[in-house]
Order: C-alpha cells, then sequence, then structure tokens
C-alpha cells in the first residue's frame, strides 16, 4: 500500500471531496460544475450543484485558491468522501496576507493539509474510491486560543483544525463546530474518523489495523467486520447515470430509509402541553400593524425563535445520540421541516437561531422555506442541524407527533395556532392555543429533561417576550 | 395609463415564481384552502406583485384577499385610486384577463 503522505509534491493541493449532506446520505452526483480549471475560488462560493436524493444543492468550497484538476465528470455517482476536484490554495501567512501557493508549505497549511495528494495518487473517478489510507501522523501541537469549549477543543485536535486562522462565524467571532468541519481538509476529515467503541473491540479481537479500514465517515463495527470479509457488502460501486433519476421517488425512498430507521431505532417518548399564545401573537399583530405584507413576520418565526431558546436553555434535547452517548451541541441549530407542494420534504437550518431577533428568523424561515420549495438550498444549509421543529402552520389540525430525525435526540411538534376555550382568572375566554408535543430519544433524553423543555417554551411563548 | 394595467399578468406571474405548480386558470380557487398556499407562500406572493407593480398590499387588506380575482379587483382599484381617480368610478368589471 502506497503511503501518498510521502509523494513529492511542488505544491499542497486540497482534495474538495463530495460532502456528507446529511445522515442518510452515502453518495451524490454532480449535476454541474461552476468551475473551471484555473478559476480563482473563495471560501463559500458556489463551485458546484450536487444532486441528493432529496434534492439538488448547491455546495460551496472552504478554502481560498485556484481549481487544479476537475476529476470527477458530471453525471458520475459516487460515494461520500470522493475526491471531486483538486484546489491550489492561497496560502494565508500569519499577518492575514494571501500570497500564492509557494514551493513549500508553510506551517499553517501544514497543518491545514495534513496529506499531500498528488493527482496521479488519486483513485479514477469512475471506480469505487477506497484509497489507501496511512496511518494518522502525530497530531501537531496545535496554537487553539479562544476556543473554550473542550468538545470544540477536541473536534479541532481531531480534525487538525489550526483555529488561531479561523475566522468565527458565531456571536462575537466565536468558533463553532461548523467552522472547524469547514476548515478541515475533507479528506482528512474521512482520513481521521470516528470509530465506535464496537469497532475497536472487533478490530482488537480479530487484528485489524483500523488505520487501513477504507471507509466513508465513521467506522463502525460492520466496516470491521466487512474489512475482515465477515460481512459480504462492499461500498456500492460508483454508477454512470444514463438519465436523471426521478427526484421525486427518490426523496421517497430517502425519506422511508431515515424514518424507518428512526423508528426502529430509536425509543421514542412524547411529552406534550397547549400553551396559550394571545399575548404573542397580540405583540405580533402589533408589530406588523400599518406594515405591509411583504415585511410581516409571520407566527411561525415567532414560535421557531421560542423553540430554539427554549433548546439553548435546556441543553440535553440539543445534540446528537452518536457511538452509544448523548453529544451536546454547542450551538442551537435548528432543522425547520419544510413540506413541499409536489410532496416530500426537507428540513433547512436556522444556525444559532436562538441568539437571533425575530426579524432574523424570518428572514432566514422565508429564505429557507422558499428556496426549499422553488429554489436551490445550499449544502451548508443543510447541514449541522442539532434539533428540528414541524409546524403545521395554517389549518384545523391541532397536534403532531413527529418522529426524530437521527442522530438528533429531540423533535418539537407545533400543531395549528387554534382559538380555544382557555381559563383566564377563574372565567372562560376565548385564546389562540397551540398543542406542542416534543419526541424526545429515550437514550438520550429522560421525561424530566421533556417536561423542563415544554416549560421553558411556554415561558418564552407566553411572557410576551418578542 | 389605468388602461394598459393587466393587473392578471402580474399576479399569474408571481403565483408561478411562488409556486410554480399552482393552476394560474382558477381565478375563484381559494389560494390557501383550494391551492395550497401557506403563509410564507402568500407573503412571497404578495412580495413578489409589490415588486412587479408597486403596489403595496396593506396587512390589514390581507386577510380579504383569498382568490386570484379577489387580488385582481384589489390591485385594480388600488391602481385607479392612486392613478387619482375616486373609488366610485372604478368599473367592476372582473377576470379582465386579456385587457
Amino acid at each position: 500500500m502506497p503511503d501518498v503522505r510521502e509523494a513529492p509534491a511542488a505544491t499542497e493541493l486540497v482534495p474538495f471531496a463530495m460532502p456528507s449532506l446529511g445522515a442518510d446520505m452515502d453518495a451524490g452526483t454532480i449535476v454541474e460544475w461552476r468551475i473551471t480549471p484555473g478559476a480563482d475560488v473563495h471560501r463559500g462560493d458556489v463551485v458546484a450543484v450536487v444532486q441528493t436524493d432529496k434534492s439538488d444543492l448547491d455546495i460551496e468550497v472552504f478554502v481560498d485558491g485556484t481549481v487544479h484538476e476537475l476529476i470527477v465528470q458530471p453525471g458520475v455517482k459516487v460515494p461520500v468522501g470522493t475526491v471531486l476536484a483538486m484546489i491550489e490554495p492561497r496560502v494565508v501567512t500569519k499577518l492575514g496576507r494571501a500570497e500564492s501557493a509557494p514551493s513549500l508549505p508553510s506551517p499553517p497549511l501544514a497543518a491545514l493539509s495534513p496529506v499531500a495528494l498528488p493527482p496521479a495518487a488519486l483513485p479514477p473517478a469512475a471506480q469505487t474510491p477506497s484509497p489507501p489510507v496511512g496511518p494518522p501522523q502525530p497530531t501537531p501541537a496545535l496554537a487553539i486560543p479562544e476556543l473554550h469549549s473542550p468538545v470544540l477543543r477536541h473536534l479541532a485536535e481531531q480534525l487538525q483544525v489550526d483555529t488561531s486562522h479561523l475566522h468565527g462565524s458565531g456571536p462575537g467571532g466565536r468558533v463553532t463546530r461548523d467552522d472547524i468541519e469547514h476548515a478541515a481538509p475533507r479528506l482528512s476529515r474521512r482520513e481521521i474518523r470516528r470509530v465506535t467503541p464496537r469497532a475497536r473491540r472487533l478490530a482488537r479481537v480479530r487484528g485489524v489495523d483500523l488505520r487501513t479500514v477504507a471507509s466513508v465517515g465513521t467506522i463502525t463495527g460492520d466496516v470491521v467486520l466487512r474489512a475482515t470479509g465477515s460481512v459480504d457488502a462492499g461500498p456500492a460501486p460508483a454508477v454512470v447515470l444514463k438519465s436523471q433519476p426521478d427526484t421525486g421517488d427518490a426523496m421517497r425512498r430517502a425519506i422511508a430509509r431515515q424514518m424507518v430507521k428512526a423508528w426502529q431505532e430509536i425509543p421514542h417518548f412524547h411529552v406534550a402541553t397547549r400553551i396559550d399564545v394571545g399575548d404573542a401573537m397580540n405583540d405580533l399583530q402589533r408589530r406588523n400593524e400599518g406594515r405591509v405584507v411583504a415585511a410581516r413576520i409571520l407566527p411561525a418565526a415567532v414560535l421557531v425563535q421560542a423553540a430554539a431558546r427554549a433548546a439553548g436553555d435546556v441543553s440535553g434535547v440539543n445534540g446528537w445520540w452518536r457511538d452509544g452517548a448523548f453529544e451536546p451541541a454547542t450551538g442551537v441549530h435548528v432543522g425547520i421541516v419544510v413540506a413541499l407542494r409536489t410532496g416530500g420534504l426537507l428540513a433547512p437550518v436556522i444556525h444559532d437561531a436562538n441568539l437571533k431577533d425575530l426579524s432574523s428568523v424570518m428572514d432566514d424561515l422565508r429564505d429557507l422555506v422558499t428556496r426549499a420549495r422553488s429554489g436551490r438550498l445550499r449544502a451548508s444549509e443543510v447541514q449541522g442541524a442539532t434539533f428540528t421543529i414541524t409546524l403545521l402552520g395554517e389549518g384545523e389540525v391541532e397536534t403532531v407527533t413527529p418522529i426524530i430525525h437521527p442522530p438528533q435526540v429531540a423533535i418539537l411538534g407545533l400543531g395549528a395556532v387554534i382559538n380555544q376555550p382557555w381559563v383566564v382568572g377563574g372565567s372562560i375566554e376565548a385564546r389562540p392555543v397551540v398543542h406542542a408535543t416534543l419526541a424526545a430519544d429515550h437514550r438520550a433524553v429522560d421525561g424530566r429533561i421533556g417536561s423542563q423543555y415544554l416549560t421553558a417554551l411556554q415561558h418564552y411563548l407566553g411572557g410576551g417576550t418578542i | 395609463m389605468s388602461e394598459a394595467f393587466t393587473p392578471h399578468r402580474y399576479i399569474t406571474s408571481a403565483l408561478s415564481m411562488v409556486a410554480p405548480d399552482v393552476d394560474t386558470d382558477r381565478m375563484d380557487a381559494d389560494l390557501h384552502d383550494d391551492l395550497g398556499l401557506d403563509s410564507m407562500d402568500l407573503l412571497n406572493l404578495a412580495a413578489a406583485i409589490s415588486l412587479s407593480t408597486g403596489i403595496e398590499i396593506a396587512e390589514r387588506d390581507f386577510p380579504s384577499l383569498r382568490t386570484m380575482r379577489q387580488l385582481e379587483d384589489y390591485l385594480s382599484r388600488r391602481h385607479d385610486s392612486e392613478s387619482g381617480r375616486s373609488e366610485s368610478d372604478r368599473s367592476e368589471s372582473t377576470g379582465s384577463k386579456d385587457t
């Protein structure tokens, strides 16, 4: 097995790989390149359109540089992690000035790109990429100032991201999990992988060197078994599509897969309550009065903001179940279930929704819902959800008991805001009431936490806080 | 100038932008109940109409605008009144698809 890291390279090229755009995605198809070799790219630029089972997405690049080579052609379906293109990065010096890539990598670049991959060492695009994985390099000592969260510090170390060069997108320039993940070179993200305890155990018992196991994403026990030939299932081979698949059917199948998995694996429990949202709705009406319709704020924004703030307060519902343990998230990134009129669902994400004011939440909500339905979302807009909300919106349906989106541990279902008889100060009044149901993963969350969450939601919706 | 104003065209074009899959021939269908637009779609529809016609739909008027025909009447009325005509002079012609 060649050790690709030892190949001499004049410049350190950064691989741009097929991203994972959801827990259920294992392959994607480039529909269109938006770049050509030699083109300048900047962090955040949309460089390609990728078709997944659920939708077409704009894919951004997270490095500044020049496109060196496009490796995978449009129409070819490749597994997550496949190198799609090589990018020659512009090197940022310690003074923060950009320079063209020198022949020798400077320390920050070396930290960002632990694997120097000459294009010749890459697998041909049409073949299943299971590139040799060299032994992990000793993690260089990285200067990581201003990173207070141990979880993020660990992640940065694991991905060998030097956060001192990161521009944090969180409040006050705080570096978020997304920032770190985006800064990590795609290949190294795949290479420095998560290994489940079962995989580690199996590897030990069967004498498998985990560093030689080719896998996309987490190394699970099944991956180890496959590597030892105990399970007859290799990674899906790359397929050249003769025609575009029916996205509607593909979406249905993707939803089916994900929901069956969620329903079979997650021991759901539900807690529910009715909340009088009269004061919040009155505040909203006052706020909207005199505005034109196009500038109005919808009740959904009020509900989403309150739900996100409650998830910020009760952190036990905000995070993921991974490797047999609850991993709390540092930010509140709320997935919003958007129903498409043509059938199917998407769940774009409002990042840091608990920290945003109502207008910003409304702007995000409107932008994401609109583009989910009649435009196109960016990859970063469907990634990283820590909690999900499904809203029935208008109509007369009072209750929804949703299914959790793994690996998240909770989802809030909000029924339509309906006028109901309500006891106010000893007499009965008609009040707008919303029925809130929290579905939670009992592996990670107990009823007490669920109740705390709904109490917090009640506080944010009932207190006239907008 | 007002004779050149064709609200129907603006509405169908806004609607096909906001909800490409919706049948724009159903002038009297309820946009919400029959055509399946939700509050976000309606908001986007109002925004698209404002952008193309320059007529802002007021919050207080919106609840009564439930069909394409009602929207069309509303836009004609607003256009007429903004062109200096009085409300009472407004012709009641509706469904003027091809004016």
